[in-house]
């Protein structure tokens, strides 16, 4: 820090030369009023005259040594502390031979002090908002869920990454724009209400995309600013469209689970009733009364079996027993189980087997089981009167079974989906069908731990192919 | 001899309904689903008609939407069985086709002959068969 200059030197000269220009004018008074001596004090006027304007000029050249007044200081300092500059040259205000001027250089000095801490802490406040601004956007834009600020006029003054994704609009156009431009149209007069009256408010909304319908779970909250007074608000969205679906699937599970474990039962308890209320049916009806409570006594452990595979599969617990198996007697009682159905249907149902087969190593009843679901499959999604085609075909060292039917066929935008627990078609024709939605998810699992693999191709009203293919020499994962 | 209609896919269930109802003296026939039942319906008129729910091509209530369409089924009494309880409103399905009774499956066989009595006969007790 440079210290104000204070040229004693200087002054003592211009005190000296002052003092002299006053001794020589007030001699040059005395002379005037003495008789005979005019001469010399016109002399002595002249000689003070001339030390005047050698003072004047002195004081024209130093006159940055002049005092400045403590106005000029103040605005000197002003100017200075206003100025933008990054790099300043040091402040020069005094060169001051006063004895109050170090008095001046002192305040002068510690207003320099405070003003270089003041900008120090101001670039470091600056440096910390900036910080602590991107930090937290990073942080807010790794969010899953959707974050927009409102201001008390509903306009957003920030929006994560969250935000303009899910209501797909860029950020820089929802930045000029307010909640309610953004808000789905269909929200309630209540929820606009409760919006209104500042209460904290949660809804949902849908909206149509070529897609399907997107549903969003909407929550505002009122913001504060640090007098605890409101501010705005803060808007969460969350695309909730992927539960909503879950939802319905499960919902339509348990629906179907009614539905199959109350028929058979119906079945049991009706012709159970009968038989005990009726003493004079004859022979033949009663025996084929308890074929068909023990029929369907089956048909209801089936299920409550393929409910258990379900809830192992669902709980990541399925798992497989490899052995050997000898694949023509297994291959031999999938088709006599599933042949009635065939028959029933009067489907035209072909088998295609290669004369010699390898022996395997797998698990023959979830083999079957996956296998005779992808026949009933084929059974209930062709209309009467088709065709099912079974082959098995080893090639490669793989082994696939073949189910192709004559059927009603999968969309190309439903195909992707088959696999996944709990999807069922919309087509009505699908609807009208009892089934779990759960069948092909089962069957892709016991393939996927077979080291296998499940491959489909469909054409609407055409039919489908599933492929059921499992490696020849497997090293089995259990 | 009363006549009842009986729309149902489950045919197990179908013949041990018409099993009973043929005992206790009544004339039945049974149609698979109620796009069925619904040509059948429009051929000759049945006393009293029984529908399943939850049937392919066409399901009961809108066959019984069909129905109630038919000058001659106006008044014919309107039984509904379904093993989907919970999701039906008996006094919804009452309201918007005079569906007079909801059978919840499993029900039992001496049920079915209670309401079918009752409505065709006034008499709602069935001793034995």
């Amino acid at each position: 820090m440079e210290r104000l200059v204070n040229d004693q030197s200087i002054a003592q000269y211009l005190r000296a030369i002052g003092l002299l220009t006053l001794l020589l004018s007030g001699t040059a008074v005395v002379l005037f009023f003495i008789e005979s001596h005019e001469f010399w004090a016109i002399r002595s006027l002249v000689a003070a005259a001339i030390c005047s304007l050698f003072l004047g000029f002195l004081t024209v050249v130093k006159k940055q040594d002049s005092v400045p007044l403590p106005v000029e200081i103040l605005t000197q300092l002003e100017s200075y502390s206003s100025s933008e500059s990054q790099n300043k040259p040091p402040l020069n205000l005094v060169h001051w031979q006063d004895p109050h001027s170090q008095g001046w250089n002192t305040i002068v000095e510690e207003l320099r002090t405070l003003q270089a801490l003041a900008a120090l802490e101001a670039r470091i406040d600056e440096k910390l908002t900036q910080n602590k601004t991107s930090d937290d956007t990073a942080v807010l834009d790794s969010l899953a869920e959707g974050v927009g600020v409102t201001d008390l006029n509903g306009h957003f003054t920030f929006v994560n990454s969250a935000f303009e994704a899910i209501l797909a609009i860029d950020s820089s156009k929802l930045l000029k724009s307010s909640i309610e431009d953004v808000l789905p149209s269909e929200v309630s007069a209540n929820t606009i209400d409760a919006i209104a009256r500042a209460i904290p408010v949660t809804f949902e909304s849908q909206t149509k995309t070529d897609e399907g319908t997107l549903y969003f779970r909407w929550s505002r909250r009122p913001r504060l600013n640090e007098h605890c007074e409101p501010n705005g608000h803060v808007w969460l969205i969350r695309d909730v469209s992927q539960q909503k679906l879950a939802e319905k699937m499960r919902e339509e599970f348990v629906s179907m689970a009614t539905h199959e474990l109350r028929t058979p039962l119906a079945n049991i308890n009706a012709y159970a009733e009968t038989l005990t209320m009726a003493d004079d049916i004859d022979f033949e009806q009663q025996k084929e009364f308890y074929n068909i409570i023990q029929s369907e006594a089956t048909r209801l452990a089936r299920f409550v079996d393929e409910l258990l595979e379900i809830s192992r599969m669902e709980a990541g617990s399925m798992s497989i027993n490899c052995r050997i198996t000898e694949l023509d007697r297994m291959l031999k009682e999938i088709c006599d189980k599933i042949q009635p159905e065939m028959n029933r249907k009067a489907l035209d149902f072909s088998i295609v087997i290669p004369p010699k087969l390898p022996q395997i190593e797998v698990d023959k009843d979830a083999i079957t089981a996956a296998l005779v679901n992808l026949l009933g499959n084929a059974v209930k999604y062709t209309p009467e009167g088709g065709n099912v085609c079974f082959t098995v075909v080893v090639e490669d060292n793989e082994i696939q079974f073949r189910v192709q039917d004559s059927g009603i066929g999968i969309s190309e935008d439903e195909l992707p989906h088959v696999f996944e627990k709990f999807f069922r078609s919309d087509d009505g024709r699908v609807r009208d069908i009892n089934g779990s939605g759960l069948g092909l998810a089962f069957s892709h699992e016991v393939a996927r731990l077979h080291q296998g693999r499940i491959n489909v191709s469909s054409e609407l009203n055409q039919g489908s192919t599933f492929s059921l293919v499992l490696p020849l020499k497997t090293g089995v994962d259990i | 001899m009363n006549s009842i209609l009986i729309a149902e896919d489950n045919r197990v269930m179908a013949d041990v309904v018409r099993f009973n109802l043929v005992r206790a003296g009544y004339e039945v026939v049974v149609a698979d689903d109620g796009l069925a039942a619904l040509e059948i319906a429009n051929t000759r008129t049945f006393d009293l008609v029984i529908t399943d729910s939850q049937m392919p091509r066409m399901k009961g209530e809108e066959f019984c939407a069909e129905l109630r369409k038919l000058p001659s089924y106006q008044d014919v009494p309107l039984i509904m069985c379904s093993a989907k309880g919970f999701e039906l409103s008996a006094e919804r399905l009452k309201e918007q086709y005079g569906i007079e009774r909801v059978l919840l499956k499993p029900f039992s066989p001496r049920e079915v002959l209670a309401v079918v009595g009752e409505r065709l006969n006034g008499t709602a007790v069935v001793n034995g068969l």
